[in-house]
């Protein structure tokens, strides 16, 4: 027994010893960061030998508080700024040069870790780019495209055009820029050859984020007058052009003898963007027994083309068909007027936008009648014609035939958001401005009759265009004795013709007839002014004339137009590129643009 | 009978244990450059009738990171034909002239060659540019595509 107990004290203090001789903790002899972030999207790059810990930390993140989290060797505890930190678990505020200190439990060592703070936006993004005229002789101004994109466009006057030009770029936060393959510092300047495209690559230096970007340098484009075609239908006459806005090309109803005829017919026919081509059948008018004059087109909406004209069928007076297979004749021929119309002017014509009605202006030509020297209107309503006499208070016309008339010169209408406006003008000197109520009658919006013999006004033709938003612009020779050309607004609330560039040098035209003639159109998107007319009426070159920017009549450069034989029509598209400017020459319709020279971008 | 047996089985897990062996992979590792253009042509016509012809070629580089620790740079020439001037018939983009440089991670560079529309045109004169990759940075770059016909290591221009 003795034995057994002695055995057993044996074995319990070897055993004893055993404990007591083990550690509770064996040393690693390591105390470091294996891991370090401050948020599951903001990790920390450990530099183990340069003993720092490099966060990048978005500059969206306001907060400079994290909980973070980190892994380090065995028995080692963390204390960040001060503070010991249970990884994933303890918040404390983090800036550039808080320090980290490790410890081992089970040892004195320690290691001291810096944390590195890099602010970044983590975008790659080009924030300008320009050519200053500082760093180029060649330009007057800055120039810088209108927004940062993926590819850019800047256009520079033409003698900087192609040219070797300094650019200067700029990027956001931690960016490289490279120009050309070339790092340019933000803010700083690169001489470049514009004959090429630029190539601009920006790199976020710190999380590698790249954008591409391409600036291309073109030349500020001018307009230029080309001609377009000469389209010639036997003996041609008469004419005028109207733009379908269905398909945003120039139609010309015309007046032309063909071999063996010897009145004068109809025919329409259209510019196709390349060619000439006619647009339905010719012959349009029955000039079997007399000739047919003064012709017009229109367009309905649902793309219905009518042409007018006058005589033909029915003497002094209009007749109006439409096409379908053939010309089909809308009403009577003569559109039922009960007394002849003047048949010196192509008065207004038009289908209106609400009713679809073909809607014809007239003056009526007998005397002692209600409708002579009156303005006129009539419409059809299916098969039949009706007429409305608008202008019967227009005061008397000193040297009219009757006492209460006057002369309703020729006039031309406009359509502005549905609405029709007619400038008409009387006895020469008077003008007004009317818009047209749906049953033909008139609501004034200009008024300014001016008696015979008034020393000042403004002339019989005046041309009347749509503008940018919605403006309505007059051109009208002023006749005060030097026959100059006027652009004006039509102040709608004023009831006034604002004049459009006061104080700008007018054109002068010189001899009496040529007024008549003169066309004008405006740019319905940048609001250029342009007009065609005759320095004296049927002699001298075309002019074609623009007012600039100083609103001052310019005058651009044509290769020998023809001589005129009729008065100019033209007409902006509704994209603002083609100004369309037709008239009648010895060889027939000649057919001009005016718009944008050709676009040369490096591409 | 038995042993037979034993010896059969012994050479199928023989066999079975040899086919298990790892397989080593062979890579295509040899770097090289190339030109040619959007296409993958190597030689373009140009009409002489026209005037401000911009062209694009590009210069690709092949190399594994064994090779593009560093910026490469890749040398072409500039042949030039008797019928054609430099500055006034054509002209290259400067910046993207020989050499040029790809960055690490940047694989493909444009060319640019713009075209003027000649004053005095010679067809009996040689009309080409040819732009031939003549020199490298990485010792070991093959410059076309690897093979004895060297495809695509020159460009050539013809005026016509």
């Amino acid at each position: 027994m003795k034995k057994l107990i002695s055995l057993a004290a044996c074995i319990m203090a070897v055993v004893m010893v055993a404990v007591s001789c083990t550690p509770k903790d064996k040393p690693d002899g390591k105390c470091e960061l294996t891991a370090f972030s401050l948020s599951s999207s903001i990790a920390g790059t450990i530099d183990a030998a340069a003993k720092t810990i490099t966060v990048v930390i978005p500059t969206s993140v306001t907060s400079n508080s994290f909980t973070p989290t980190f892994k380090v060797t065995d028995y080692d505890v963390v204390t960040i700024g001060g503070t010991p930190v249970t990884s994933g678990e303890t918040s404390v505020a983090i800036a550039d040069g808080t320090k980290v200190i490790v410890a081992d439990e089970v040892s004195a060592m320690t290691t001291e870790y810096i944390i590195k703070v890099i602010s970044n936006d983590q975008k790659a993004e080009l924030l300008g780019v320009s050519f200053k005229a500082a760093d180029n002789s060649l330009l007057a101004e800055d120039v810088t495209p209108d927004a940062i994109a993926s590819e850019m466009v800047v256009r520079v006057p033409g003698e900087a055009f192609r040219q070797e030009l300094t650019v200067t770029v700029e990027a956001g936060f931690n960016d490289v820029i490279k120009v050309n393959n070339e790092t340019v510092a933000s803010g700083s300047s690169i001489k470049v050859d514009t004959n090429f495209p630029i190539d601009i690559t920006v790199t976020d230096s710190v999380d590698g984020a790249t954008a591409k970007y391409v600036l291309k340098v073109g030349k500020i484009l001018n307009y230029v007058v080309s001609k377009l075609g000469v389209y010639a239908e036997g003996t041609m006459n008469d004419l005028s052009m109207t733009l379908n806005p269905n398909d945003n090309l120039p139609y010309f109803a015309y007046t032309r003898k063909l071999e063996g005829e010897g009145n004068w017919g109809v025919s329409l026919a259209k510019w196709n963007g390349s060619a000439f081509e006619m647009v339905g059948p010719t012959g349009i008018a029955d000039a079997s027994g007399r000739s047919a004059s003064k012709p017009q087109v229109a367009f309905a909406k649902d793309g219905t083309t009518y042409v007018k004209y006058l005589a033909g069928e029915v003497a002094s007076k209009p007749t109006v068909k439409k096409l379908d297979a053939a010309w089909t004749l809308i009403g009577e021929a003569g559109c039922g007027l009960t007394h002849n119309a003047n048949t010196s002017y192509a008065y207004p014509f038009y289908v209106d936008p609400t009713s679809s009605k073909p809607v014809i202006f007239w003056c009526g030509n007998t005397k002692n009648q209600a409708d002579y020297r009156t303005m006129n209107y009539a419409s059809a309503n299916g098969e039949s014609w009706s007429t409305v006499i608008v202008t019967g208070s227009i005061p008397a016309y000193g040297s009219g035939a009757t006492t209460t008339s006057g002369m309703y010169y020729t006039s031309c209408a406009v359509e502005n958001d549905g609405k029709i406006y007619i400038v008409s003008s009387f006895n020469q000197f008077g003008y007004y401005v009317h818009e047209v109520n749906a049953d033909g009658t008139l609501k004034t919006i200009v008024d300014n009759f001016i008696p015979d013999n008034a020393p000042y006004g403004i002339g019989s033709n005046l041309q009347m265009k749509l503008g940018p938003n919605g403006t309505l612009y007059v051109l009208a020779v002023v006749n005060a004795g030097d026959n100059s050309m006027q652009v004006y607004t039509v102040d709608q609330n004023a009831g006034t013709l604002k004049p459009y560039g006061a104080g700008s040098s007018a054109i002068s035209i010189l001899s009496t007839g040529a007024e008549e003639d003169y066309g004008m159109a405006v740019n319905p998107i940048d609001g250029l002014v342009v007009s065609v007319y005759d320095t004296e009426k049927g002699k001298g070159a075309p002019v074609f004339a623009y007012l600039d920017d100083n609103l001052q009549w310019n005058t651009f450069e044509v290769d020998n137009p023809a001589l005129s034989t009729s008065a100019f029509y033209m007409q902006f598209d509704k994209t603002g590129e083609n100004c369309y400017v037709a008239y009648m020459a010895a060889d027939g319709i000649n057919l001009y643009r005016i718009g944008l020279e050709a676009d040369i971008l490096p591409e | 009978m038995k042993k037979n047996r034993l010896i059969f089985a012994l050479l199928i897990s023989l066999a079975l244990l040899a086919s298990c062996q790892k397989h080593e992979e062979i890579f295509f590792d040899t770097p090289f450059a190339r030109i040619e253009d959007n296409n993958g042509q190597t030689t373009m016509v140009i009409d002489r009738t026209l005037d401000n012809i911009l062209t694009e070629i590009r210069v690709v580089i092949s190399a594994s990171k064994n090779y593009f620790t560093e910026p490469i740079t890749v040398e072409y020439e500039t042949i030039v034909g008797d019928g054609l001037e430099e500055g006034v018939d054509f002209k290259i983009q400067p910046s993207h002239r020989s050499p040029i440089t790809f960055e690490p991670g940047t694989y493909v560079m444009p060319i640019r060659v713009i075209w003027y529309k000649p004053a005095d045109y010679d067809p009996n004169k040689d009309n080409t540019l040819t732009l031939r990759l003549s020199g490298t940075s990485v010792p070991d770059m093959v410059l076309g595509v690897p093979g004895p016909n060297k495809k695509r290591s020159e460009f050539i221009y013809k005026q016509l």
